[in-house]
């Protein structure tokens, strides 16, 4: 039994420890979030002498405006998309690499290398790979008599073409994920299923998913959350702080915010589409932490 | 256990301090003896390095220390350089319509005073007086003047047996469809030639019509204004997207085309940009650029216009003082140096139309412009129309790019484009006040 001055020394030490974590999310983190909160009131544009308290028109004026309407679509199209595509390739490359396979060590670390590289070298990369008229991707489908694709050149392919960088810089993060978490099923359980008879397919089903659904739900959650918050990919792609893609197919709400922002000086305005952008991240993360109830299985290891 | 908490409270003040003692490094680096130093913020033009050279070499008094921000990024970037609060002298303003935002901000220090002081006259530069004032403050020098031109490639057009644009102009027959016309007998040709004409990407360069026909867009009262010569902007666009005759707009934006690369490398016959482009002509020539033809090879004229009698359209270029900068007189005699006669030289020199013309303005300009046609054109007297001259400018323009990049990837009739205009235009009238 500790006493009481060693048990107070020893708290002491850890909110020492962790006071300049703690220091960083305040400052960093709840500050700046709550400011946008605040300024999202106001007509701030750059210059606290003029700024005044407008209460709701913001909001007002985001919910009557059809950019930001069409930005919510466009974000939700990439985040659904990307989302399950960077699952469903992270999840099917770790299946594979979880075998004995001859390289897999080398395997692992070429898929998991685009997430280490920086996007704007990516998308630079991309830029090059997708040019409509001279880059070698086309030039690849035309050598095969297929019809060259306009990639981002188009209203109908940019979103695609911005949804298959993201992509595939990103699952290899996913993949790694979904590999340590294939490490902990107990191998008993596959044991049990091949006496009974188990199929590889009712395996997968039965045994591997659901004891990796804590690892998918984890991976969602923090999936979701990054396809909401995607800027950088549209900006350096569809033309800088002018982009936003053909006919602003790739206009996603991160981007809105910062045209108003940061390039029409409505700081309050983009304030207020920020705090749209959060509330909608925070209900769709609750209503997952409410339906993990139903399929994520803590027990099953 | 106290040992480690006196040892951990004691590196925390070390950090708080050394972050402190960073910070005053700068300003005990600033009391030395020497010209004053101003800060000075602007984007990478190749044109601007001579010119801020320049002045630093003509004078020991006053030292301009350049900030270059990238071209494509600048509005932006400055925007947070100046919310943000950064140290900063003056700064040169790239989007003329943002004066309104930074104004109101209180960004900008008005130069009146320091001009009687220093006994400037700003009349010299009056025919921009209007772009430069706001409730009676002149808030800014300007040291490039405003005006979009034709360009065109004469040995594209000797090869091709069609007579140069001057000439349309000359017989009075320069209009938008006389544009198109000449940019399709080039094509036809002259099959490998990729464009008959380049126009950029900005909502300016793809509303020259309505530009030249004076509408406002949004109004300074809020109120759509639109007509004729806004559609017919969209119709001419699409009609020479359609016929291939220019590069599409998604692919110039796609691909990071800069303006100067299809005329460089003798890809277009025509260009449509403004006044500073002999600017990047030098640097072009300078730099070995010019791909099938010679410098004399190129010329300018005027733009093709609609209207009864010509107007061109644009916002002269200009600087502001920063309203915190404790170096006003420093600052404001680079800004008058620039926009004044001396500085007009070496800005002509340079390939810029400055603001502030002369009899040796006009000297320098012959000494750079390839040939006499373009010496006339670039200095005759004009009506220059202001564009989205108010507070609105800056979203119209960008809501202007938007509905063209979505009428031109679409089958919208002109009714729909009209209506999609208005109601657009009327969102960003409302988001703005």
């Amino acid at each position: 039994m500790k006493r009481p001055q060693q048990l107070n020394n020893e708290i002491n030490t850890a909110i020492l420890f962790l006071l300049p974590s703690f220091a960083g999310f305040v400052l960093f983190i709840l500050i700046p979030i709550l400011s946008s909160f605040l300024v999202s009131f106001t007509n701030y544009s750059g210059s606290f002498a003029k700024i005044q308290f407008v209460g709701f028109r913001n909001y007002e004026l985001i919910f009557s405006n059809t950019k930001f309407w069409k930005s919510i679509y466009v974000t939700l199209i990439f985040v659904a998309s990307s989302v399950v595509f960077q699952l469903f390739l992270g999840f099917c490359f770790a299946l594979i690499l979880n075998r004995k396979i001859f390289g897999k060590v080398i395997f692992r670390s070429i898929l998991f290398l685009p997430v280490v590289l920086s996007s704007v070298a990516v998308c630079m990369a991309f830029l090059f790979l997708f040019h409509p008229t001279a880059g070698p991707v086309n030039n690849f489908l035309m050598s095969l008599n297929l019809e060259p694709v306009p990639w981002l050149a188009h209203k109908d392919t940019a979103l695609m073409s911005i949804i298959i960088v993201f992509v595939w810089q990103s699952f290899g993060y996913y993949m790694i994920i979904f590999l340590s978490g294939l490490q902990t099923i107990n191998p008993a359980l596959y044991e049990v299923a091949d006496i009974d008879g188990a199929s590889e397919f009712q395996k997968l089903v039965k045994v591997t998913i659901p004891g990796l659904s804590p690892v998918i739900f984890f991976s969602m959650i923090i999936a979701l959350i990054n396809a909401f918050k995607m800027f950088d990919h549209v900006f350096i792609m569809t033309g800088g702080q002018y982009g936003g893609g053909p006919a602003d197919s790739t206009r996603v709400l991160a981007f809105d915010i910062y045209q108003n922002g940061f390039l029409f000086w409505q700081i309050g305005y983009g304030a207020a589409e920020s705090v749209v952008l959060f509330l909608i991240i925070l209900a769709i993360t609750v209503i997952q932490y409410r339906f993990q109830r139903s399929w994520v299985s803590y027990d099953i290891v | 256990m106290l040992k480690k908490n006196v040892l951990l409270m004691l590196l925390f003040f070390i950090c708080t301090v050394a972050l402190i003692a960073g910070g005053g490094g700068e300003k005990a680096a600033e009391a030395e003896e020497g010209p004053v130093r101003v800060i000075f913020y602007l984007w990478d033009d190749p044109a601007y390095p001579p010119i801020i050279d320049a002045f630093n070499s003509s004078q020991d008094e006053v030292f301009v220390d350049a900030k270059w921000v990238s071209l494509n990024e600048y509005e932006a970037q400055i925007s947070t350089l100046l919310a943000g609060g950064a140290k900063m002298d003056g700064y040169m303003q790239k989007r003329s319509t943002d004066i309104f935002a930074h104004y109101n901000n209180g960004y900008i220090a008005p130069v009146d005073g320091l001009a009687d002081e220093f006994g400037f006259d700003l009349g010299e530069v009056s025919d921009y007086r209007d772009a430069i004032s706001i409730d009676g403050a002149t808030l800014a020098i300007p040291f490039r003047g405003a005006s979009w031109y034709c360009y065109y490639n004469k040995a594209i057009f000797e090869k091709a047996g069609i007579p140069t644009p001057d000439t349309y102009v000359e017989n009075g027959e320069w209009t938008w469809d006389k544009f198109i016309e000449v940019s399709a007998q080039l094509k036809e040709a002259l099959p490998e030639l990729p464009y008959g004409s380049f126009m950029y990407t900005w909502g300016s360069s793809n509303v020259i019509p309505a530009l030249q026909n004076g509408i406002q867009f949004i109004d300074a009262n809020g109120k759509v204004d639109i007509n004729d010569s806004l559609i017919n902007s969209y119709l001419y666009r699409k009609e020479l997207e359609e016929r291939g005759l220019i590069m599409p707009l998604t692919e110039t934006k796609v691909t990071k085309t800069h303006y100067s690369k299809p005329f460089y490398n003798g890809e277009t016959g025509m260009l449509l940009i403004g006044s500073w482009f002999p600017g990047h002509m030098l640097s072009g020539r300078d730099d070995g650029l010019l791909e099938g033809y010679e410098w004399g090879d190129y010329s300018l004229t005027r733009l093709p216009c609609d209207e009864p009698a010509y107007r061109t359209f644009g916002n002269p270029t200009f600087s502001h003082i920063h309203s915190k900068s404790d170096k006003k007189e420093a600052m404001f005699k680079f800004l008058a140096w620039m926009g004044g006669p001396e500085g007009a030289k070496i800005v002509a020199g340079n390939g810029l139309l400055p603001a502030y013309i002369t009899d040796e303005v006009k000297a320098e300009l012959s000494r750079i412009l390839p040939d006499e046609t373009a010496v006339k054109y670039y200095t005759e007297a004009k009506t220059v129309n202001p564009q989205f001259y108010n507070k609105y400018g800056s979203a119209v323009e960008s809501e202007l790019a938007a509905v063209m990049e979505e009428y031109l990837a679409s089958d919208m009739s002109v009714s729909e484009l009209r209506a999609l205009l208005v109601k657009r235009l009327e969102q960003v009238a409302k988001q703005i006040q």
